[in-house]
């Protein structure tokens, strides 16, 4: 009778590690769909700059939802269940939340020079869009630093 | 009682999650249809669409969870 206890603390325990799998496994799956996405994007036949800049704006936009899921979690160290890790259950540094702000104050700037380029004179927005791809890609990879980690 | 509440907390994370990846799969959408349209250039509704969802994430993001 002593070990159904034991049995169902152990049980308990697998749960959780399988529960905190699946939420790191998400934010990795997310990541990988982006990774793909933005590979895609750039093996295909040439779109307009416009196209071009509205296509890294959208993929910009799934890393920054990333990043609000990663943003939306509890902060770490801050939890009311003081005896429990933060490995077991996710959450965000506080830290990690600030980079990606900045990182996306940063790119949106970028972002929205490039969409005011392919507006106004497309021809001459070459290197607006690659500035523009550029602080996508930047911005995906502070994500990827902190959100697949879901601490 | 506190794996209860563990367990809680990694349920409820499941709806966003299943939530942000819906919002990313229509993103992606977006930008696999702006790449397949060549040379067609986005209209103005997709271009306010797509700011439009840039700025209101970007709210999200600059707000601490309650």
């Amino acid at each position: 009778m002593k070990r159904l206890p034991v049995f169902l603390a152990t049980f308990a325990r697998w749960i959780i590690y399988i529960g905190a799998f699946a939420v790191g496994a998400g934010f990795f799956g997310a990541l990988l769909a982006l990774g793909a996405c933005s590979q895609g994007a750039s093996v295909t036949q040439a779109p307009s700059p416009a196209a071009q800049v509205y296509a890294v704006e959208n993929t910009y936009a799934a890393a920054l939802v990333l990043a609000v899921q990663y943003g939306n979690l509890p902060r770490c160290g801050v939890m009311p269940l003081a005896p429990v890790s933060d490995v077991v259950r996710p959450c965000s540094s506080a830290s990690a939340v600030e980079t990606m702000r900045s990182a996306n104050v940063q790119a949106r700037r970028i972002l929205d020079t490039a969409q005011a380029a392919v507006q106004a004179n497309p021809a001459g927005a070459t290197q607006a869009i690659a500035d523009a791809t550029q602080a996508a890609k930047d911005f995906q990879t502070v994500v990827a630093q902190y959100a697949g980690k879901g601490s | 009682m506190p794996i209860v509440a563990i367990l809680a907390s990694i349920i409820e994370l499941l709806p966003q999650l299943i939530a942000a990846g819906a919002e990313v799969q229509t993103l992606i959408g977006n930008v696999q249809a702006a790449t397949a349209s060549g040379a067609t250039d986005p209209t103005a509704a997709e271009w306010q669409a797509v700011t439009a969802e840039l700025d209101s994430l970007t709210v999200q993001l600059n707000t601490d969870p309650t």
